[in-house]
């Protein structure tokens, strides 16, 4: 699994990096650290430069898969990017960082296309919802990006995940994703159907079953559970004091009529808690 | 054994097979694909294969017992691990048996194929 870990200076981005971290470290992934500067910057951020240390440690230790610290310092490897290869000399996974500016939702993309990554982590300010000005930057990448992304909230993932479908086509990725999450934080996982005017569709009814038997025969904990389309935002906001939240927002999905762009980062910014989209 | 290397794929998910097998086939590799443990490792018990890659959790015998077995019986066989549930402890489990990689779930198929890359390479070296 390659994951990749954007970050800023800020608080809110050192809790996601821990998080980034214990699941990497679970997981044994690969790791790109992708550090986002100030779009005018010409030299090395201060501040990036004094937190990116910490936030490297995080990932480094006894049980981790990238070997043992060492600095070589950044590299200058294009206008406007630096990169350090941090993985150890007995490292088995690889550990780089790079910072880059630029425009931040272009450079994420390129970044995550470049790494062929399969998990996004980046966090957001439950109070402040912008990165350096860049207005619900988190909540933007989070709609925007192909692959699966958790906005992280807070230090804690919480106990619960709860996983809210409404398509009959689940991708497999997602399916692993979520296998991960609950199975480092020992989560209880809650997957929430959609029903609506007519009930429950007998496709989503059907992939429901499966997912729920998928879990269940692997030994997770789940739980099912059907809620009103029109009471679904008021439901995730419910859910999302407790728990992580997880929205399923792939192509064919009916929770995009709900989590428009838009909305999603309304959501997102208005959560009390991280939340995960898989795709 | 042919002059392909070959390669056993041992995973409950079906979805897992149908899409490695094809791929390694037509990188090259001679792969046969079980999604039963106890009939993979009746399989192993027949033939060393140069590479196994296995997940963990699974009815019957689980991958850990199965890496086992795969070790004992032919112990140049380089086996990776893949799983949907990885921990440090299965993590750290796995080396400590032999294994050569350890991938988490979901992976891309350019992963595993660097992963057996580098397993056939270390085969070689250790061969001469």
């Amino acid at each position: 699994m390659k994951l990749l870990v954007v970050v800023d200076a800020e608080e809110y981005s050192r809790q996601a990096a821990r998080i980034a971290a214990r699941f990497a470290i679970n997981t044994w992934a690969d790791v790109t650290i992708l550090a986002l500067q100030a779009k005018n910057g010409d030299t090395l951020n201060a501040r990036l430069l004094d937190a990116l240390p910490e936030i490297q440690c995080m990932f480094l230790g006894n049980d981790s898969p990238f070997g043992e610290y060492k600095d070589t310092g950044f590299q200058a490897v294009s206008d406007g990017t630096w990169e350090m290869d941090r993985t150890g000399s007995d490292g088995r996974k690889q550990l780089k960082v790079l910072v880059r500016r630029g425009d931040w939702l272009r450079i994420v993309s390129e970044q995550l296309e470049q790494e062929q990554a399969d998990f996004l982590f980046l966090g957001a300010s439950s109070d402040k919802p912008e990165w350096e000005g860049e207005l619900r930057f988190p909540q933007k990448v989070a709609a925007t990006v192909p692959c699966s992304s958790f906005v992280v909230k807070g230090s804690s993932m919480g106990k619960t995940l709860v996983c809210c479908l409404d398509q009959a086509s689940v991708s497999q990725e997602s399916l692993e994703i979520i296998n991960q999450l609950v199975t480092i934080q020992e989560a209880e996982l809650k997957i929430v159907g959609l029903t609506g005017p007519h009930g429950l569709r007998e496709k989503v009814e059907e992939r429901m079953m499966q997912v729920l038997r998928y879990y269940t025969e692997r030994g997770v904990r789940a739980w099912v559970r059907l809620v009103n389309e029109e009471e679904l935002p008021a439901f995730a906001h419910e859910a999302s004091k407790t728990g992580t939240l997880g929205l399923w927002l792939g192509k064919k999905s009916l929770l995009t009529k709900f989590f428009s762009k838009d909305r999603l980062e309304q959501f997102i910014t208005a959560s009390e808690s991280s939340v995960v989209i898989l795709k | 054994m042919g002059t392909k290397t070959s390669i056993l794929i041992l995973d409950d998910e079906p979805i897992v097979i149908k899409r490695l097998k094809p791929s390694l086939e037509k990188k090259g590799y001679e792969v046969e694909a079980f999604t039963d443990s106890r009939e993979a490792l009746a399989r192993v018990q027949e033939q060393a294969f140069d590479i196994v890659v296995t997940d963990l959790k699974m009815e019957g015998i689980d991958g850990m017992q199965f890496l086992e077995a795969v070790k004992e019986t032919s112990p140049e066989t380089e086996v990776i691990v893949i799983t949907g549930f990885a921990t440090m402890e299965t993590a750290r489990e796995s080396f400590r048996k032999g294994v050569s990689d350890f991938l988490a779930k979901p992976f891309k198929l350019g992963e595993i194929v660097e992963a057996i890359a580098k397993a056939e390479a270390e085969q070689k070296k250790k061969r001469g």
